[in-house]
């Protein structure tokens, strides 16, 4: 699916009145893959994805689906057919007495028949690392945390969207339950979706990204291949974002004078880095 | 190891009878010492650290925290005063929306006059870097500025012991940073303790001693070099160790270097250097 | 924080009001408002209410953004009233409902009183900020205070849920979003839709209220609160000189 934001504005009343602008001139061309997006807080990831999804009008610039204006007719039903979005802390917003009516939810709901509903909910979970026939009939809210997140990202990935928004899904899950949630970023993308992910975390977006977009006071800072853009510690640090782990530690090591090869963004990547360095030295 | 100010003894919990979510705990925390516990979702990790400021009652087992036994109600306000916890979730801790008035709200209950419980807060904003904050609204705060604020609403009451129960967990890396000065500030200033609940293993590097919990149980204990680069036993605690240990273990791998692994990126620079 | 009908930013006679004066006056305003039900005094109502507008300057949009909100619950009710009031003389009928014309009469007052009341309370909170509510009510119950009552836990109370309010306000939006995007439809915006979604978004609010109750009891336990030695005069017996 693919998604044309042209010249995006958005702004609205703030605290004591005066207009503060959360996004300005917001142009992006989304096709495919996993497009990082970062920002402080408060730069506007969260509104920018609530404009993709349809679900908060621009003020200004249009949203096109696949060519078509999504803000009406044929578009916006295109959109709204096939966007799903995860919010934060999605698991807040469960209100099914058993995982498998949460996750069959939305496709009941676009009239997908019973049984079909109920094989794609399986598939679903099953992405995520979870099985409909243990998890089924339990309560939603009786799972732990990680299990939480991870049913209700498999309730929104049943629906197949083509165009798959996510706002900041690793937040506060442990070690595991974030593995899974990237796991499963990973597989809605080779399936085909197109996947917007706002994060703070540049580890989780260094294992799933393919471009980075960066978000500053509602503008875009940086728009470029994420293996490039997070590689560069001094790069993500002028524009106020935390590099990837290893990246901020490939840069420590060169001022330190350790020859470092190419720019990891995981340990792994890191030690091959040092290991051709010293090869090379 | 001398003088104790958390003391854990086999301490057992079961919010459900039967199915125990702290099969027998025993810790020791030395006075000052900056201590990180750490275990997946579901360890006992939040359980323990409730226990630390008597929010839970003692079951089974002994619990003394600054000299305080926390099966004794009598004493219970005094523990709480001596041990301050900070929550996870910054939204859900505050009684005021005015930054001053929440962080007066433990020193007023803990029997300070107004005017001395107005003093301690703007000290204990000072301190976590949010001076002249007293009059601002809590909620228009970043999520980094709302747990600053409920770290100073726990300084401001004079704690011996800071707990944080995954306090980084929900806000940005800044927040993060600027919090975990503060912490690091106030440990120093105040000499206070500081017990860090987290699954974050670059905070966990930081600390002069490590607990992993999993499954009710302190599985390991000990210095973070010697307990955060054991791969295994921290799968199956359902974590991984810092990405200092585990760039070190690769480089191990390739025979690019050789020796126990460093837990952080200084150290990992150090033995790099050398 | 976008939309939440809180406080606004202005300066005029009714922000100087003292709280418990808007509130006594919001209890005396709403009474008259359901009084009300000839056209003439509904019209006569609505026009100081408009007039209590104009002096708040709060501005008319900050004014209506609440009453905006339950758009669909008023068209709900004034639909059920119109079509279920009465069977008499019917203007049109379809199986038990009867459009009459006393229905439509009874419905447009209920929702007239119901968006007066509402554009009311949304004046007290957006000239009052929440800490100045909680002295009002702290003062209008001073009196029950002699008779022994707990007013510091009762304005605490009133207090902690005024500023949960702005909080659950934005999440019942941010629900009401992903519901929409879930059921992947943009004609969500029939009556009986919506009203089964409003229906539907109860369960998770519900949780989250009761979820930020447990969280924020635990926190103030953590921080030396206890209901039954109110502060102030609190912690004396248990104040011990520390090491």
């Amino acid at each position: 699916m693919r998604v044309t934001l042209e010249g995006i504005g958005l702004s609205f009343e703030g605290g004591a009145g005066e207009r503060v602008r959360a996004l300005d001139d917001v142009s992006l061309e989304l096709s495919g893959g996993v497009c990082g997006l970062m920002g402080q807080t408060g730069s506007g990831k969260t509104t920018l994805l609530e404009v993709i999804a349809g679900v908060t009008a621009p003020d200004a610039g249009r949203v096109l689906v696949d060519g078509e204006d999504a803000s009406r007719g044929a578009g916006a039903r295109a959109l709204a057919g096939s966007v799903g979005l995860v919010f934060q802390i999605p698991e807040r917003q469960f209100f099914e007495p058993t995982v498998a009516e949460e996750v069959t939810f939305g496709l009941l709901a676009r009239g997908v028949a019973a049984e079909e509903a109920r094989r794609r909910a399986a598939h679903a979970l099953g992405v995520m690392g979870l099985s409909l026939d243990a998890l089924g009939r339990r309560s939603p809210f009786a799972l732990s945390g990680g299990q939480q997140r991870r049913v209700a990202i498999a309730s929104v990935l049943a629906t197949r969207p083509g165009l798959l928004l996510l706002d900041e899904p690793t937040a506060g899950l442990d070690p595991r339950a974030r593995d899974a949630c990237l796991e499963a970023v990973r597989a809605a993308a080779a399936e085909g979706a197109t996947v917007v992910m706002a994060s703070h975390d540049a580890n989780a977006l260094a294992a799933v990204a393919d471009r980075l977009v960066c978000l500053e006071a509602g503008r875009v800072t940086l728009d470029g291949p994420a293996r490039e853009l997070l590689g560069d510690a001094r790069l993500m640090r002028d524009h106020g974002l935390e590099p990837a782990c290893a990246a901020r530690a490939a840069a420590a090591l060169r001022r330190a004078g350790v020859a470092v090869d190419g720019a990891p963004l995981t340990a792994v990547e890191l030690a091959r880095a040092v290991a051709r360095g010293r090869g090379r030295s | 190891m001398g003088e104790r100010i958390v003391e854990a003894r086999d301490v057992r919990h079961a919010y459900v009878p039967g199915r125990p979510d702290l099969r027998g705990v025993s810790l020791d925390v030395a006075p000052g010492e900056l201590v990180a516990i750490v275990g997946e979702n579901g360890s006992g990790k939040t359980t323990l650290a409730r226990h630390l400021n008597a929010l839970i009652p003692l079951q089974a087992g002994e619990l003394l925290v600054a000299g305080l036994d926390a099966a004794d109600p009598d004493v219970l306000w005094e523990l709480r005063r001596a041990c301050g916890m900070v929550f996870q979730n910054p939204e859900n801790q505050f009684v005021s929306s005015v930054v001053g008035e929440d962080v007066a709200f433990g020193p007023l209950n803990f029997g300070m006059s107004e005017k001395d419980a107005r003093a301690a807060a703007s000290a204990a904003l000072g301190a976590v870097g949010l001076a002249g904050f007293e009059r601002r609204d809590v909620h228009a705060l970043s999520g980094g500025q709302q747990q600053r604020v409920a770290l100073a609403g726990v300084l401001a009451s004079g704690p011996r012991v800071i707990v944080l129960d995954e306090a980084t967990s929900m806000i940005d890396p800044q927040g993060r940073d600027d919090l975990v000065r503060a912490v690091l500030r106030a440990r120093a200033e105040r000499g206070a303790t500081v017990i860090w609940i987290t699954h974050d293993m670059e905070l966990a590097a930081r600390a002069d001693r490590v607990f992993v919990m999993r499954a009710g149980e302190v599985a390991a204990a000990g210095a973070p070099e010697d307990v955060l680069v054991d791969e295994g036993l921290l799968a199956s605690a359902g974590l991984e160790p810092p990405m200092a240990a585990r760039a070190w273990h690769e480089l191990v791998r390739l025979g690019a270097a050789s020796g126990p692994a460093p837990v952080t990126v200084e150290g990992l620079v150090s033995l790099l250097c050398a | 924080m976008r939309g939440v009908p809180g406080y606004v930013w202005a300066d005029s006679p009714l922000h100087r009001l003292p709280a418990a004066a808007k509130l006594v006056g919001l209890v005396v305003c709403a009474a008259l408002v359901v009084l009300a039900s000839s056209p003439l005094e509904l019209l006569a109502a609505a026009a100081g209410v408009a007039a209590l507008v104009a002096v708040s300057r709060v501005g008319w949009r900050a004014a209506a953004r609440a009453a905006w909100g339950l758009r669909w619950f008023l068209l709900m009710v004034l639909a059920l009233n119109a079509l279920l009031f009465s069977d008499v003389d019917p203007l049109f009928s379809l199986g038990p409902a009867h459009l009459t014309s006393s229905g439509l009469a009874q419905g447009v007052r209920i929702v007239v009183r119901t968006l007066l009341v509402v554009v009311l309370g949304t004046l007290l909170t957006a000239t009052t900020r929440p800490q100045e509510l909680v002295a009002g009510v702290r003062r209008l119950l001073r009196p029950l205070g002699r008779l022994g009552l707990p007013i510091e836990a009762a304005a605490l109370a009133v207090g902690v849920t005024v500023q949960f309010v702005p909080t659950l306000l934005r999440e019942s939006r941010q629900l009401m979003r992903a519901q929409e995007i879930r059921c992947g439809n943009v004609a969500t915006r029939g009556i009986m839709r919506r009203a089964v979604s409003y229906i539907r978004l109860l369960v998770p609010m519900f949780v989250s209220a009761v979820r930020r109750a447990d969280e924020l009891s635990v926190a103030m336990e953590a921080r030396g609160y206890r209901l039954s030695s109110p502060r102030g005069s609190a912690g004396g017996g248990e104040r011990r000189k520390r090491s």
